[in-house]
């Protein structure tokens, strides 16, 4: 190796230095054994070696198969630059740095920082203006630079400046019961998460912020707007709770209902499966509008979205399982209120308050219904779903509330809007409504229909009390004096289920 | 779920049965749909034996929200402008690779071996945090991007949906599981990159430009950087982290280069604007991939040398590594471009790039 005292030497300027430092060059044994095996040139080596170039870089040209002339030709013109000599550019060549309007000089600067010439031909075919060759060639430079340096110059140039930045270093998270979750990350400053985050960009949460980057366009930066308490943990559940439909339900277990049950439950599925679409797109169009310093909310948000994914999916497949398909479609009335919202905490209240406690209550249906215990896996691991997203729901406006008292009266507005449409479409559309007690009376028999009409109004009943009670929670009581007309029909308390 | 038999009686006796109008058991109302039982296959009940012998539509004027196959309600309210025509998001792989992502979730809590981290010279932990931190930043946009064209895809085509839906998953934990690695191992958080090139991604009006940028261009650079990953682990739960997550980024690549297939292949007068797009994302971050200095986003690259060096006082050997690297993704990119159809981009593309794999 080029070394004086175990400190790499500066590189040979003049033709006389060049030559003595080919004679006192060693070459590296594992390179000496590379060139061996390549039957390559020893003293080719030692030449690249006395020129500065590292025995990493004669190293990668080796195993990248250099022959022994393009070696040679290159060799022989680093040795006439560095010595100071011209390298003869082909007239040809010339006339295409001129054409690309490279400046003159750029060419044997090319040359000099070890670009081949059939490099420069190739960059110059490849389109390069003068400033990206330039680019390539300052990028070649350093890395010569690098290769020559001494020992001082490399520790100037390794000192980095992200490695100074202040972290909490020496904090360490440790993996508990649960594995290595994302609350437990939120220790030191870590878990400080500001009532508003100030920054547009993708910093992530504990960073050093970087001045020059650009915004992202983001909308929500307080946390009043998203946060719940329990999103991280909702997360790491969720990520744990993770079913397929494909293979998790005993599809081949699940036998076919009677003919009009069996319409019943594709109706019922064909509702679900819309009304999870829908929600997705909700989750889809808000997640771009959060801001980083809250990333708890934003992945359990893809979490939410992927349970919609799935119930899509199972639904979908329960209803073509045994040869019904979709049924009709809804016209969407209440769920397009969802879409619309505004504001964050009306999109999240009334997706996963109002109308997760409805989907609650389907499944509920589906569940009393089965006629299978596959059927009854499949509502029971959307409950499972739904009931966090419920939590999410109530969790976060609860704390919208208490941050935000004067916005009370907006959210019931917004209740009341969608129980309003809820209304309006329940009374419009009869479809799913007349499904349901098709499904809950076990057929069209006059007896049949008025068992499954009073078994649709006591699942109602709970409906509307634990839609009422999870408004409780989020510390809004009132609400049950203030329901839409329509939904008090529902209001008493029903019989306990055991 | 049993129901107190009295209270049933009570209920049934008190309500009165509204009058039932019943047109939806109608089945002559109804799509056609084989009466024949669904039969799951050796990878249970999959969208593709659900939808065997299915129509799927090329085109679609309805815009409200009916699952592909449901009876239109003539009075259903529409939720958006979706796009009309399948060939605009549609891809032939997509119910596989659906499936697929849902067979394969993974939990950055239990399946990675966070107990064999241990202590690193302070320099390369510094990496390591850099190189994380930069990653929780790409995987913030790769989450928030592919939801903002949920609502403009028909759900006659909702496969494509439901794929979108687990990517935004996948990018979830993998932001998650980046996090996580730099705070696991006493380090943190180190500095916010750039970013500008990634807010190309966010800006997109079109889904094949969304596509394009995303799936094929910027995941495939992130996909070959995972994939090298051997060079930069430093224990078995690094190298967890990098095969799981270049796992996940192989679906959305995959759905990306067989979507930009589709669309060469069914509108093939779009040949010229996908270039133009993809000339728009080579050019911004070509410049984070040229160098190791770049102004963009020296501290990733820098990050990488140092990891791949074994520390800063061997950084040209991380230098190698690096240019290597850029070359590799480079070749990857271009032979995914060709798998799509569009072999040309090999002598279009941006001189700089270009020039990379040949000098």
């Amino acid at each position: 190796m080029a070394t004086v005292g175990g400190a790499r030497r500066p590189p040979p300027e003049t033709l006389e230095e060049i030559h003595m430092s080919q004679q006192t060059t060693e070459v590296p044994e594992e390179l000496a054994r590379l060139a061996q095996e390549r039957d390559f040139p020893l003293d080719l080596v030692r030449r690249a070696l006395a020129l500065g170039f590292s025995p990493g870089a004669v190293r990668a040209q080796l195993l990248r198969g250099i022959s022994p002339q393009e070696a040679e030709e290159f060799l022989a013109q680093q040795e006439r630059l560095r010595a100071g000599e011209e390298v003869e550019v082909p007239e040809e060549i010339t006339q295409m740095a001129r054409k690309r309007r490279w400046p003159a000089g750029l060419v044997q600067r090319a040359l000099r920082a070890g670009f081949r010439l059939s490099e420069v031909r190739a960059m110059l075919d490849a389109g390069l203006r003068f400033d990206q060759a330039e680019r390539l060639v300052i990028i070649r430079e350093r890395s010569q630079e690098r290769q020559r340096e001494g020992g001082e110059g490399r520790q100037r140039r390794t000192e980095l400046p992200w490695m100074n930045v202040r972290t909490e270093w020496g904090v360490r998270v440790r993996p508990g019961k649960k594995g290595l979750t994302l609350g437990s990350l939120n220790v030191g400053t870590y878990g400080d998460v500001p009532d508003y985050w100030p920054y547009q960009t993708e910093m992530p949460r504990g960073a050093y912020h970087n001045p020059g980057a650009p915004p992202m366009g983001y909308t929500i930066y307080e946390k009043a707007e998203l946060w719940a308490d329990n999103a991280a943990d909702l997360y790491e559940e969720a990520i744990q709770r993770q079913w397929k439909p494909a293979t998790a339900i005993p599809w081949d277990d699940i036998a076919a209902l009677p003919e009009v049950q069996e319409r019943a439950l594709a109706q019922l599925c064909t509702y679900l499966c819309q009304n999870a679409l829908v929600c997705s797109d909700v989750i889809g169009r808000w997640l771009k509008e959060m801001s980083y310093g809250y990333h708890e909310v934003k992945v359990y948000m893809a979490t939410a979205g992927f349970d919609y994914a799935r119930h899509f999916d199972v639904f979908r497949k329960r209803a073509y399982l045994n040869g019904i398909g979709m049924g009709r479609q809804s016209p969407g009335y209440y769920l397009r209120v969802i879409k619309d919202a505004r504001r964050w905490t009306e999109a999240a209240t009334l997706l996963f308050i109002f109308n997760s406690s409805y989907v609650l209550h389907l499944c509920q249906v589906g569940y009393y219904a089965a006629g299978s215990e596959g059927d009854a896996l499949i509502f029971r691991l959307a409950m499972q779903d739904l009931a966090r997203q419920t939590a999410y729901g109530v969790k976060h406006l609860q704390y919208f509330l208490m941050r935000k008292p004067e916005n009370r009266e907006e959210v019931h507005t917004c209740l009341q809007r969608a129980e309003s449409l809820f209304a309006y479409e329940d009374d419009k559309d009869p479809t799913l409504q007349e499904a349901l007690i098709v499904l809950l009376g076990g057929g069209l028999g006059e007896e049949e229909l008025k068992r499954g009409w009073a078994l649709l109004n006591y699942f109602r009943r709970r409906w509307l009390r634990d839609y009422l009670r999870r408004l409780e929670a989020a510390g809004l009581p009132e609400r049950r004096d203030r329901l839409f007309p329509y939904l008090r029909q529902w209001a008493p308390a029903p019989a306990a289920a055991r | 779920m049993a129901i107190d038999q009295d209270m049933l009686h009570q209920l049934t006796t008190q309500e009165d049965l509204p009058e039932l109008d019943l047109s939806w058991l109608r089945p002559e109302d109804r799509a056609r749909v084989e009466a024949t039982r669904l039969r799951p296959g050796r990878k249970g009940l999959t969208l593709d034996t659900l939808e065997a012998g299915q129509d799927l539509p090329d085109a679609s004027d309805d815009y409200t929200a009916r699952p592909r196959g449901a009876e239109r309600h003539p009075a259903a309210a529409r939720h958006h402008l979706y796009y009309p025509l399948r060939h605009e998001t549609w891809s032939d792989n997509v119910r596989l690779l659906y499936e697929e992502a849902v067979q394969r979730q993974w939990s950055s809590a239990t399946d990675i071996p966070w107990h064999t981290l241990r202590p690193l010279p302070d320099d390369v932990e510094r990496a390591w945090c850099q190189f994380a931190t930069f990653l929780t930043e790409v995987e913030f946009i790769a989450g928030d991007t592919p939801g903002q064209w949920l609502e403009r895809i028909n759900p006659e085509w909702y496969e494509v949906k439901l794929f979108l839906l687990t990517q935004i998953m996948d990018e979830a934990r993998h932001l998650d599981v980046f996090r996580k690695r730099a705070l696991a191992n006493g380090g943190g958080l180190l500095q916010e990159s750039g970013g500008g090139g990634l807010r190309i991604i966010l800006e997109c009006q079109d889904f094949s430009e969304f596509s394009a940028i995303m799936h094929v261009f910027a995941e495939a650079l992130v996909q070959t950087l995972f994939r090298s990953g051997e060079a930069l682990a430093y224990n078995e739960a690094e190298k967890a982290i990098f095969r799981l997550c270049a796992q996940d980024e192989s679906r959305h690549i995959a759905f990306g280069v067989m979507h930009l297939k589709h669309i060469l292949e069914t509108q093939p007068w779009r040949r010229e604007e996908i270039h133009y797009y993809l000339d728009k994302i080579e050019g911004p971050l070509s410049l984070d991939m040229q160098s190791g200095a770049s102004a963009n986003a020296p501290l990733f690259d820098e990050a990488i040398m140092v990891l791949a060096g074994g520390g800063r006082k061997n950084i040209d050997k991380g230098f190698d590594f690096l240019m290597n690297l850029r070359r590799r993704q480079v070749l990857e990119y271009l032979h995914r471009l060709e798998v799509a159809g569009l072999p040309e981009r090999r002598y279009r593309m941006n001189p700089v790039l270009r020039a990379f794999i040949e000098t």
